[in-house]
């Protein structure tokens, strides 16, 4: 449990300006107010509250710049920008999650059995996840997309490659010290199995490491499904998508510099956000992991 | 030592084992490549030749022998794109061109970041130090492809300062080195930050101040000195990661190196070519690692018996 420590004082005394910073950053009040407005609402909502058809054109209306009917303009071939963000943001958020929680998943019970067990069990399990770690994924996933052409699914399991080996090296080091603790061997004198010490006595410990791990996933897997999108490699055309709007708008930069600006504006904001909320939480629940 | 040597160059031969197996397979899940380049109707004897000369009419695991036999002296095979030219000679041709960008970014890396690391740890919560986080947080955040636009729109077609794209004189590179500099300005403005102000704590610094040494000279060379060799190590690290970071700077900017010959490659599936820099890629990269791993288990033994 936490308790409140009283400031030590520090040697110069903080500016003013650090002083209302530190308040408004106490709690992550702006961070949260923004990944609703760009991200969750959008996600959520864009069947109601997007102003257009993400993917009907209008070919009268092609490179409109932003106005107060298109606020963020109209692309190459006359589709509304900001319908497309906020249909992006679905396919951001869809994906981010199903894989993190899959990669989450392979990643937590993995770290949790290769301690358990140890020996040469840990040690193979462990091999495979420094192969893991040491693949090069933008450059594998690349691969894989041009072979098999890209798509959701792909794109999701490219993800989850890349990111289960995170959550099982850190969670295997976590549950290596749980494991040596007095309870542990209590909990199997009084008869507990294996499996039944894995799941209630080791895992309830290490859920605020995962949960902070996740949330600074995030906005890592965002930066990298956008930049697999935007390479080709991730979700499709013409399905809008934040790093497929950004490399659409590439080839128009020195006309519309819109069609680009305002989707990698949502990613960034997005992943700020996730970031700055990553790091508070990580601070309340976990402030061992302060090298996350 | 030396066990710890050998098992971590055993691991790195395994890696690229597995690499060059996940090449090999994904070069044949597709089907066979001439469909995809062949007119459905053409000559069978032509087929046979183009299949002798690509080797795929010989069972699978012959082929792969034979395959990573050819990888490992360089020969990739010709590209299916430019049949003229070897896969070898095609990314010979670009290599240097990402190295030159790597560098170059790991310039901007070292200029900006080591100072304003000094900075931000010096002035602690003052402007310098809000602004160091704020560069640091956006480098976390910023998807470097969209940097590299924006920074594009800027100063290359509203300014016109730099050109837009492809290679030349020093201009060319001066957008393309900052966009994938960013990340790796703040990582190292981290790490120089919070090893500078370990160093800042310690006795000797205090000893410094003692004797009358004026702050500037404490800072910038007793610090410093101290400080900079963690952050400078990780850039050994890094070069591999900027190298594979190039992909989506080099399609920005049409830049002609190995990132954007992959892209290319996966357009026009070249699979060949594919194979070839993937491999090169992660041998690239898995050689920097294992390079770094010595070198640190050298500087600290602790990580020998872990």
């Amino acid at each position: 449990m936490a308790v409140a420590l009283p400031e030590l004082s520090s040697p110069r005394p903080p500016s003013r300006m650090g002083h209302y910073a530190r308040e408004v950053f106490r709690y992550p009040v702006i961070p949260v107010a923004v990944l609703v407005i760009v991200l969750l609402i959008p996600a959520l909502g864009a069947d109601w509250i997007a102003p257009y058809d993400p993917l009907k054109g209008d070919m009268k209306n092609r490179f409109a710049e932003p106005s107060a009917q298109h606020w963020f303009g109209t692309d190459d071939i006359g589709r509304d920008v900001l319908s497309r963000a906020m249909h992006g943001a679905r396919v951001s958020l869809l994906v981010a999650s199903v894989a993190i929680l899959i990669s989450g998943i392979i990643g937590t019970s993995f770290g949790i059995v290769s301690a358990f067990y140890g020996g040469w069990a840990d040690n193979l399990m462990m091999r495979l996840v420094d192969i893991s770690l040491s693949l090069p994924i933008i450059v594998v996933a690349i691969v894989i997309a041009a072979m098999a052409g890209p798509s959701m699914k792909i794109l999701i399991a490219v993800l989850v490659l890349s990111q289960w080996s995170r959550y099982a090296r850190l969670v295997r080091g976590e549950a290596l010290t749980i494991r040596a603790q007095d309870y542990i061997s209590r909990a199997r004198v009084a008869g507990a199995s294996n499996f039944r010490i894995m799941l209630r006595y080791i895992f309830p410990n290490i859920v605020n490491t995962i949960v902070v791990l996740a949330t600074l996933q995030v906005g890592f897997v965002i930066v990298l499904e956008a930049t697999l999108s935007f390479l080709g490699a991730g979700i499709s055309r013409p399905t809008p998508a934040w790093g497929v709007m950004v490399a659409d708008g590439r080839s128009f930069v020195t006309d519309a510099w819109w069609l680009s600006f305002f989707p990698g504006l949502a990613i960034l904001l997005t992943v700020l956000s996730m970031n700055l909320l990553g790091d508070w939480l990580r601070d309340k629940l976990d402030p061992k992991q302060r090298n996350l | 030592m030396q066990r710890y040597i050998i098992m971590r160059i055993l691991q790195a031969i395994l890696v690229l084992v597995v690499v060059s197996v996940i090449a090999f397979a994904l070069g044949h899940a597709g089907g066979n490549p001439l469909d995809a380049i062949l007119p459905d109707d053409a000559d069978a004897t032509v087929r046979a030749d183009l299949e002798e000369f690509w080797g795929i009419n010989k069972p699978l695991h012959e082929q792969y022998f034979t395959y990573v036999w050819n990888a490992v002296r360089g020969d990739f095979g010709h590209s299916f794109k430019y049949p003229r030219f070897t896969v070898s000679e095609l990314i010979a041709d670009r290599f240097m061109a990402t190295i030159q960008l790597a560098g170059a970014g790991i310039l901007v890396a070292v200029v900006i970041g080591l100072p304003v690391g000094v900075l931000t740890a010096t002035y602690r919560d003052t402007i310098f130090d809000w602004t160091g986080k704020v560069v640091a947080l956006l480098g976390q955040s910023l998807p470097v492809f969209w940097l590299g636009i924006v920074l594009m729109w800027i100063f290359a077609v509203q300014l016109d300062w730099f050109p837009t794209s492809g290679k030349g004189g020093i201009r060319n590179l001066v957008l393309p080195a900052i966009a994938i500099g960013w990340f790796q300005v703040a990582a190292m403005l981290r790490l120089v930050r919070s090893s500078m102000l370990d160093v800042l704590d310690s006795e000797y610094v205090k000893l410094a101040r003692i004797k009358g040494l004026p702050e500037r000279k404490i800072i910038w060379k007793h610090c410093l000195r101290n400080a900079a060799i963690a952050p400078l190590t990780y850039f050994a690290i890094t070069l591999g990661s900027l190298m594979v970071g190039s992909v989506s700077i080099e399609t920005v900017f049409q830049w002609p190196g190995l990132g954007f010959l992959l892209f290319n490659a996966a357009r026009s599936s070249d699979y060949a070519l594919l194979q070839g820099i993937m491999l090169t890629f992660t041998t690239i990269y898995i050689v920097a690692n294992l390079l770094v791993d010595i070198a640190y288990a050298y500087l600290d033994p602790r990580i020998r018996y872990t």
